[in-house]
């Protein structure tokens, strides 16, 4: 008994130290170092519903994106859709990101966000837009990024080089965009 | 009347100046830097054609213009090196003439003609580097603070500011003695920089501050802080409108501050990620060069006002003076 006890908080004690480490070696995104190419990802896809249908989807910055983003597990966020709000959303595979509502102006569909802190993408200094845009019963969403790359001196190592940082913001993008188009068209 | 206006003549040598300025003079030609497709896109702002695409190193950003002998400069960050392009009759024969080493990361770059001195700053080393502008020969160095960004160099007092982005401070150096004098403390993450000569001051643009600083010369110090846009970057002073405008990164806008009261008159919308600035010879019109867009916008100086966009190059930033007149 004492033997599995003793196991049990050997094991947490472990979790909670790596748990710590991660956050500490997370540090706040948005006041980041970084090399001096910036990147940017600029997706976009044409979906066959009304555009306030898509807005009710993309729009819900503070706990929508699960409802179609295959790699969102659960938002929750500290002031709903108010600028300033602050989300967290828990990803696919034990990561978080930690993300910042800048705009959100429903009049023009539009919201821009920064990544603050989390593991869960190979990037520095993150911002990011969403504009949703009504073409006749129809709906064009375009998601634009910039960032740099996880690794901010030179020679980076490949897995934080700017092409590992395109290849995965672009992932996000792509397989976002096409389960949007799949949950918004779903009659 | 018996009595003559004093005025009248003042006023007739204003409406002359003032014609001449709004003269239709040739438009000029752009050199922007590309970073995404590590080239110099040469555009004919008459009509946005790219007239010729140079080779330069990687990851282009800052760039400098020298009418005697007529050359480009460009920094590439991630080559290490400035890159000089030798201007020929028309762009079509300009050609990169030589590529010089300097430091590990240079993105700022500014030409003192009457020196003939090209100034860079190494954003990871944090030192500011001096090449002669016609042997191409280094000419000295001097460490400064962290993160070197924007240059400006004050001929008349012979000293050149650098922003020293990592430090909220600008570096001073004596053009004379490289000698390093105290920093100037300004707002957060200064990247932008831009000098005024005739009111002696320096501006920064604070990314993270999302603010210009206002420094008086005379007493070395910042006396203002004006709140621009969301993550402003670069600075483009108007002398005659006595117009500062501020491109507001993450607004997609441009901010104009008015130089005689330190107020933001107007904010006014640009393309995506507007970056670096240039102002025409004829001071009519700037141009603004958009980061997300790959676009180089064409604004009316006085209103602000976007007249059209021209198509530039991949991640095209223009960080620093771009505009070459025919």
């Amino acid at each position: 008994m004492k033997k599995s006890n003793g196991n049990a908080i050997a094991a947490a004690r472990r979790t909670l130290v790596l748990g710590l480490a991660m956050m500490v070696a997370c540090a706040v995104q948005e006041a980041q170092a970084h090399g001096p190419s910036r990147q940017k990802v600029i997706e976009s896809i044409d979906i066959d519903a009304p555009a306030d249908k898509v807005w009710a989807l993309v729009g819900d910055f503070a706990e929508g994106w699960p409802k179609w983003h295959p790699a969102i597990e659960a938002s929750s966020a500290d002031n709903g859709n108010a600028v300033g709000s602050m989300r967290r959303l828990t990803i696919k595979g034990g990561k978080f990101l930690v993300e910042r509502l800048d705009l959100y102006d429903p009049a023009t569909m539009t919201l821009k966000y920064v990544i603050r802190s989390g593991d869960a993408l190979p990037v520095t200094n993150y911002s990011s837009m969403v504009t949703v845009r009504a073409d006749g019963d129809k709906t064009h969403v375009e998601w634009r990024g910039a960032f740099y790359r996880g690794y901010p001196n030179n020679d980076p190592p490949p897995e934080q080089n700017d092409e590992a940082a395109l290849a995965a913001v672009t992932g996000v993008y792509k397989t976002g965009l096409e389960n949007l188009k799949a949950v918004a068209e779903k009659k | 009347m018996a009595r003559r206006s004093r005025s009248r003549p003042l006023v007739a040598a204003a409406l002359v100046l003032l014609a001449l300025a709004r003269a239709p003079g040739a438009v000029p030609y752009a050199y922007i830097t590309d970073q995404g497709s590590d080239d110099v896109a040469v555009l004919d702002l008459a009509d946005g054609t790219r007239v010729a695409t140079l080779k330069v190193g990687h990851a282009p950003v800052g760039v400098a213009v020298l009418a005697q002998p007529a050359r480009v400069f460009v920094t590439s960050p991630e080559s290490h090196d400035v890159q000089v392009i030798a201007r020929g009759a028309t762009p079509r024969t300009d050609r990169v003439e030589a590529r010089l080493a300097a430091g590990e990361l240079p993105v700022g770059i500014a030409v003192d003609a009457g020196a003939a001195r090209v100034y860079v700053g190494d954003m990871s080393a944090g030192r500011l580097l001096v090449f002669d502008a016609n042997s191409l020969q280094p000419a000295g160095s001097v460490t400064i603070g962290r993160g070197p960004g924007g240059i400006a160099v004050d001929a008349g007092a012979g000293r050149v500011y650098v922003a020293d982005r990592d430090d909220d401070a600008v570096a001073v150096v004596d053009t004379r003695t490289l000698a390093r004098g105290p920093d100037i403390a300004v707002g957060q993450h200064p990247f932008g920089l831009a000098l005024d000569a005739a009111l002696r001051r320096l501006y920064t643009a604070n990314v993270y501050g999302n603010s210009v600083s206002v420094v008086d010369l005379a007493a070395g110090r910042r006396i203002a802080d004006i709140a621009v846009g969301a993550a402003p970057y670069c600075l483009l002073l108007h002398p005659g409108l006595h117009r500062l405008y501020v491109s507001n990164q993450h607004d997609d806008s441009i901010s104009i501050i008015d130089t005689q009261t330190l107020q933001v008159v107007a904010t006014v919308a640009t393309g995506g990620y507007p970056e670096g600035m240039d102002l025409a010879p004829d001071g009519n019109s700037l141009y603004v060069v958009n980061w997300m867009d790959d676009t180089v916008s064409e604004h009316d100086a006085r209103s602000g006002k976007l007249v059209r966009h021209f198509a530039g190059g991949r991640n095209n930033r223009g960080m620093g003076n771009f505009l070459v007149p025919k």
